[in-house]
């Protein structure tokens, strides 16, 4: 981006709308109230643009019911990140108000080896397919889901694609370079 | 108008509910999804979508690509609301990499963008009553369809997949005749709203099979995460283009579409009236949109996508889409979650359905207008 007072013309000019600021280490209000939902449990981390909360995996019923009751009602996504060099899963809930304009994430980790935890889909309904859809790509059992079926892939479909190891054995693929 | 059948007994001694295979190859379905009935009778008692039939692995094939290459893929989600899609991306690119976009490409943006739901919404008009048994709205529908399409095609030189929207704004200006052909679109699509309501919207038949069917309450809406205009028909006034602002909508005096009833027939008027909103909002945005200027902000060569989580979410013709994106201080993305709106809105679909007849499946599921490679992904 070019900071002269007249560009040449193929340069673009300084744009009018500004960059988003980046998210302030210290919590603001939005995220203190989160914080006090959430109990002394929970760990703020500012990596990133958006808000994330760190919680223990086995509060993460308790948690998400707190925040429901908090009148966080809707959850936009459910996803895994897999780390297999420090053997975990990272589950991430993000979630926000319809009436609120800010959505933040809490995020809690599981064993690889393990892969277990707990459904909300008795919470938010919403849930239900997010984590069929998560124990499809990443094996990733959930306790209580009233439907725990793969729901992208086959059935019959061996391995976890989603999985940083996974190794396709159906298709010839080409690894690519770059 | 007819309640919903609540006789589910037995008729005899050897009578058995049954299951029946809806699709995969279903013109009803609006793409390849397969749907397991069980009935009773005509009686719907229960219905199990089955998905992925076109699963082509988005998420994991954006594993393996940059940020701006990434925007190819994200136009073959829903490929109706593709200018929506991209957008959603650039902006999930601009927040991770601190992008500003300039104030020509954020208006080029809105217009595009409108123009898809407009483009959108007309195609399922056509489509809805071909699955109520007309014909003819499908050929008007495409009619005025063909006249969008064409400001695309000159502006991005492509139909359906645009890929025109992308990191740091637009990939190229639009030519001189864009303002007075969106214009012209805009004056000649007006009155076509109203003719698409004495065709469709008096009709008896139309009518009686969508009042009072299908109806979707507020709080399960909420609770399964629907979103756009399923959402807003089961009068929740909810749009983020008002109610999470992005780009420069902010700046548009417009009205969010909400109809309390919850039924196919609000979930019909809905999406009348934001087509409605949409020409209001081109029209202000070509008023205000400046003459000239750039289009695109001069990006580094390569986006290293630095460590943290970042999230942009956009209203496309069908609700929210949301990129998740993790990165790693690496050019490509550690992982990409998509969310789209189709998915969250079908999961609604099979609670929302039991005790209607086999044929109400086909207007519900028409007036939740899902496209299937939106939610296989």
């Amino acid at each position: 981006m070019s900071e002269a007072a007249s560009p040449p013309p193929n340069q673009p000019v300084p744009p009018a709308v500004p960059a988003p600021a980046p998210v302030p280490a210290a919590p603001d209000p939005f995220q203190l109230e989160i914080l006090n939902i959430l109990g002394p449990g929970a760990a703020l981390e500012n990596v990133g643009k958006l808000p994330t909360f760190r919680v223990a995996s086995e509060t993460i019923v308790e948690v998400c019911r707190k925040l429901q009751a908090a009148g966080f009602d809707y959850l936009i996504l459910i996803t895994a990140v897999d780390y297999p060099a420090e053997n975990r899963f990272e589950l991430n809930y993000v979630v926000t108000r319809f009436s609120q304009d800010r959505e933040f994430c809490v995020v809690t980790d599981i064993k690889r080896e393990v892969a277990r935890i707990e459904t909300v889909s008795d919470i938010w309904a919403a849930a239900d397919w997010q984590e069929r859809e998560i124990y499809d790509m990443y094996g990733i059992r959930f306790d209580r889901h009233p439907d725990l079926r793969r729901i992208l892939l086959d059935d019959t479909w061996q391995g976890y694609p989603l999985r940083k190891d996974y190794v396709d054995t159906v298709h010839d693929v080409i690894k690519r370079p770059y | 108008m007819s309640a919903p059948t609540t006789d589910t007994k037995a008729k005899s001694p050897t009578y058995q509910d049954y299951f029946i295979n809806m699709g995969p190859q279903h013109p009803s379905t609006h793409g390849v999804l397969r749907m397991i009935v069980k009935l009773s009778g005509e009686t719907v008692l229960g219905l199990t979508p089955h998905l992925g039939y076109v699963h082509r692995g988005i998420e994991k094939m954006t594993e393996a690509q940059t940020a701006v290459q990434i925007t190819h893929l994200t136009d073959r989600l829903d490929y109706l609301s593709a200018h929506m899609n991209n957008w959603a991306w650039s902006m999930t690119v601009e927040q991770a990499l601190g992008i500003a976009v300039p104030e020509r490409a954020e208006y080029l943006r809105v217009i595009m963008s409108e123009l898809t739901r407009i483009a959108s919404h007309q195609l399922w008009w056509g489509v809805f009553g071909m699955d109520l048994g007309a014909f003819t709205p499908f050929l008007y529908g495409f009619r005025d369809r063909e006249m969008i399409n064409d400001i695309f095609e000159k502006s991005c030189g492509s139909r359906l997949t645009m890929n025109y929207i992308c990191p740091g704004g637009v990939t190229q200006d639009v030519t001189g005749e864009f303002e007075g052909e969106t214009r012209r679109f805009v004056e000649y699509f007006k009155p076509i709203i109203e003719e698409y309501e004495t065709l469709v919207s008096g009709n008896v038949i139309i009518q009686e099979r969508t009042k009072g069917v299908g109806i979707l309450p507020a709080d399960r809406a909420k609770a399964y995460g629907c979103t756009g205009p399923v959402l807003r028909a089961s009068g929740v006034d909810y749009d983020l283009r008002k109610n999470h602002p992005y780009g420069v909508y902010p700046r548009f005096d417009f009205r969010t579409a909400v109809s309390p009833e919850g039924d196919s027939w609000a979930r019909y008027i809905v999406r009348l009236e934001e087509m409605r909103q949409s020409l209001k909002i081109i029209t202000q945005a070509l008023d205000q949109m400046p003459k000239e200027g750039p289009v695109r902000t001069k990006l580094p060569p390569t986006l290293k996508i630095p460590k943290g989580r970042y999230m942009a979410r956009g209203e496309t013709a069908r609700g929210e889409i949301a990129f998740f994106l993790v990165g790693n201080d690496s050019p490509k993305p550690y992982r990409v979650k998509i969310r789209t709106p189709c998915f969250s809105n079908l999961s609604a679909f099979p609670e929302i359905i039991k005790g209607w007849r086999v044929a109400d499946i086909v207007t519900v599921l028409s007036t939740f207008d899902v496209v299937v490679p939106d939610i296989d992904r």
